[in-house]
Order: structure tokens, then sequence, then C-alpha cells
């Protein structure tokens, strides 16, 4: 049985998004546009996840002028850990669910043969 | 983060802010607080002076606030402003989030409305992070102290002589508290944002705190002396208890609430000027 614990869908496709960019630093307002969400929803995520240390921020060297350095954000160790962890849980889970649906329809046909 | 100047017309803005609220204060006088002109021989100009003498914690508030909101909000357009306002006042990395929305905003070159729907997005994150546990636990100890202490000025008049004890508590100390409350929290932080976080959840613990206890009282001192908590005063049927307890209600809510509302701004705005005239501004470099 897994212990982790699922967090929100949104939650989710965050920590997936910056999964899928490995290395690669990723800008608050980016994740917004490509997930679909809300800055009020993507910031509070990402700032939990940062406090919890599941991410590194950085913020940004080269500045064009005119405008002041962005807010950099990607997977650290631990949250990277913490992806495959999640990911674990989901195949271990899906898998169980394939096993009791097999199980289920294996216990009706045989109630079904027996009556 | 820099702060906006202060233009002409927010200048102006907050002295007719000043002359609203000294009006609502001579309309309230006149009115609900039951100071009838015609009837009892008081002057048009008393009431203004009564106004002035109640509300100018209220009037000088409102001017602070006015001036505090513009300082605070700076920034190319709407957007901008109001993000700045709802981050204003964070220092070190409690700053680092809001520093990363104006300039996740700064970077959205979009319509004004895709620029604006951000700004509105992130703005309750931006109003609500780096609260921290000591608000709360200066607001536990501030509902904890007027409990205690509208429970004990009660008892302790209510078995000497039953003059009332409920005038002695709203006015005075918690306006005191409030004040120092938020002068201190934004003295030591240097911001006035610092100052409101402490001092609102404070106010709000400090009424619970009274009502919590004057309401019972108030209805023990209707049973038992058959007079009101406030000042001992005595109706002309006899009083029952929840009688004692309503007036102890509307008592706290109007000499009370009313009066307490304008300090923690005023304390919060105090400290943070205090603060920022006696640290030092850096030479510019040669």
């Amino acid at each position: 049985m897994s212990s982790v614990r699922r967090p929100s869908p949104q939650t989710v496709a965050i920590l997936d998004a910056l999964a899928e960019k490995a290395s690669d630093w990723s800008h608050g307002y980016d994740l917004c546009r490509s997930l679909g969400l809300k800055a009020g929803t993507v910031y509070p995520i990402l700032i939990r996840l940062a406090d919890r240390g599941y991410l590194e921020t950085a913020w940004e060297r080269e500045v064009p002028q005119g405008r002041p350095p962005r807010h950099l954000y990607r997977l650290s160790d631990a949250g990277a850990e913490h992806v495959r962890e999640l990911r674990r849980a989901d195949a271990e889970r899906a898998s169980r669910r394939l096993r009791d649906g097999r199980r289920a329809i294996g216990d009706g046909a045989l109630a079904a043969a027996r009556s | 983060m820099s702060t906006a100047a202060v233009t002409r017309r927010t200048t102006w803005v907050a002295r007719a802010a000043v002359l609203v609220v000294l009006g609502a204060w001579t309309l309230l006088i006149r009115g609900p607080l039951g100071i009838s002109v015609d009837d009892s021989g008081v002057l048009p100009t008393e009431v203004f002076v009564g106004a002035v003498l109640f509300g100018w914690p209220h009037a000088l508030a409102a001017f602070t606030a006015i001036l505090a909101t513009a300082r605070a909000a700076g920034g190319a357009d709407r957007p901008a402003r109001l993000l700045a306002l709802v981050s204003a006042g964070r220092r070190g990395h409690r700053d680092e989030w809001g520093a990363a929305m104006r300039a996740e905003l700064a970077s959205i070159a979009g319509p004004q409305r895709e620029r604006l729907r951000f700004a509105v997005s992130c703005a309750p994150t931006a109003l609500r992070r780096g609260w921290g546990r000591s608000p709360w636990i200066v607001a536990v100890a501030c509902g904890a102290l007027f409990a205690a202490l509208t429970l004990a000025t009660s008892r302790t008049s209510l078995h000497g002589n039953r003059g009332g004890s409920l005038f002695g508590i709203l006015l005075g100390p918690p306006q005191l508290t409030l004040f120092l409350v938020g002068f201190v929290a934004a003295w030591r932080a240097s911001s006035m944002r610092n100052g409101l976080e402490h001092a609102v959840p404070a106010l709000v613990a400090i009424l619970v705190g009274v009502l919590a206890t004057a309401l019972p009282e108030g209805a023990l001192w209707a049973r038992e002396a058959g007079v009101l908590i406030l000042d001992g005063d005595s109706a002309s049927t006899p009083l029952t208890p929840g009688e004692g307890a309503l007036d102890a209600l509307r008592a706290t809510l109007t000499w009370g609430l009313l009066l307490w509302l304008p300090w923690p701004v005023l304390g919060a705005a105090a400290g943070a000027r205090v603060r920022a005239d006696a640290t030092p501004v850096p030479n510019p470099a040669p």
C-alpha cells in the first residue's frame, strides 16, 4: 500500500510540466498559459512546492532593459523524486484497480455459472 | 520595492475624505447617537465640535490610509498598481513572491485585459502571503486580556458601587492597545502593512473578548442589580437579563468598535513613519 498522498490535479499538472522540462527553467505566466490555469491557482501551488523544497527558484540574470528580472522555477532533486513517487503510486493504484476489476468480473462470471 | 509619489490630486482626495468623515460624525451625533439640536438647545457648532472631538482619529486615519495607499500603489497602469498595492510593505524573503508576480506582470505584453486578469488573479495570493503566526498570537493575547479585564471590572463594580463598568473598558484601553500593537509591529518590520496585519486581528479579538464577557455580565447586572452594565443607569421599566445583554452589545458596537476602528491604522502609520525617520538614508556613491 502506497503512503504517497495524491495532490490536487492542478498540482500534478504543474509538477508534470516542470518534470517535462527537467533542468530547464520555467516562468509563472508561461505555466499559467500552457496549463490553462489562472495565476491565482498556479502561484499558491508554486509557493507551497517551494516551501516544501520541491522547487528551485532563481531570478533571471540577463534581463532586457525596461523590465525587472523574472522569477524562474524548476524541480529540485527532492521535487523530481516526489514526481517519481507520485507516478509509482499512480501505477500501483491503477494496477490494483485493474486487479480488483478482474476479480469482480471473475466472481460475477462464477456466480452466473453456478446459478 | 519603490514607493510612488503622492500627487496633488491624491492629497485633495485625502482632504475631502477628512471632511466626509467629519460630516458623517456630525450626522451620527445628531442622529443615531441621539443628540437633538432642537430639543436640547445644543448649537450646530457644538455638534461640529463634538464631531471633531469624536471623529478626529477617523479623519486622520482616512487621510493617512489614502496617502499610504497612493504611495504603495505605484505602477504604469491599473494592473501594475493593483499588484504593487497588494504586495506592498513586505520585507526580505517575504517580498520574493510579490516581486515575482510583479515581474511576471511586467513581462506580459498582451492586451490590458490579460494583464488585469493576471493581476486580479494574483491579488489574493499576494495579499495573504507571509502572514506568520505572530499576528494570531498577539490577537489571542489581546482577546484574552480584554475578556479578563471586562470580567474583573464588571465583578468589582457589581460588588462595589454598581456604577457601571463597561464604559471604562470601552473607552481608552482598547484604543491604546491597538495603537501600540500597530506601532510596534510596524516599527519592528519598518512596514505599515505589518502593523495592520497585527493590529486588525487584535481589534477583532478584542471585540470578541469584550463581547464574550460583556453580554453575560450585562445580563447578570440586569438580574442582580436591575441596572445597565455600561454606566449603572436604570431603565424606566424593570430590566430583563436579555435587555441587559442587548444594551451591552449595543454599547460595545457603538462606543467600542466604532471608536476603535481608526487606531490600528494610526498605530501602523506612526510606527512605519517613526522607523523611516530614524533610518538614515544611505549616502549616494561618490
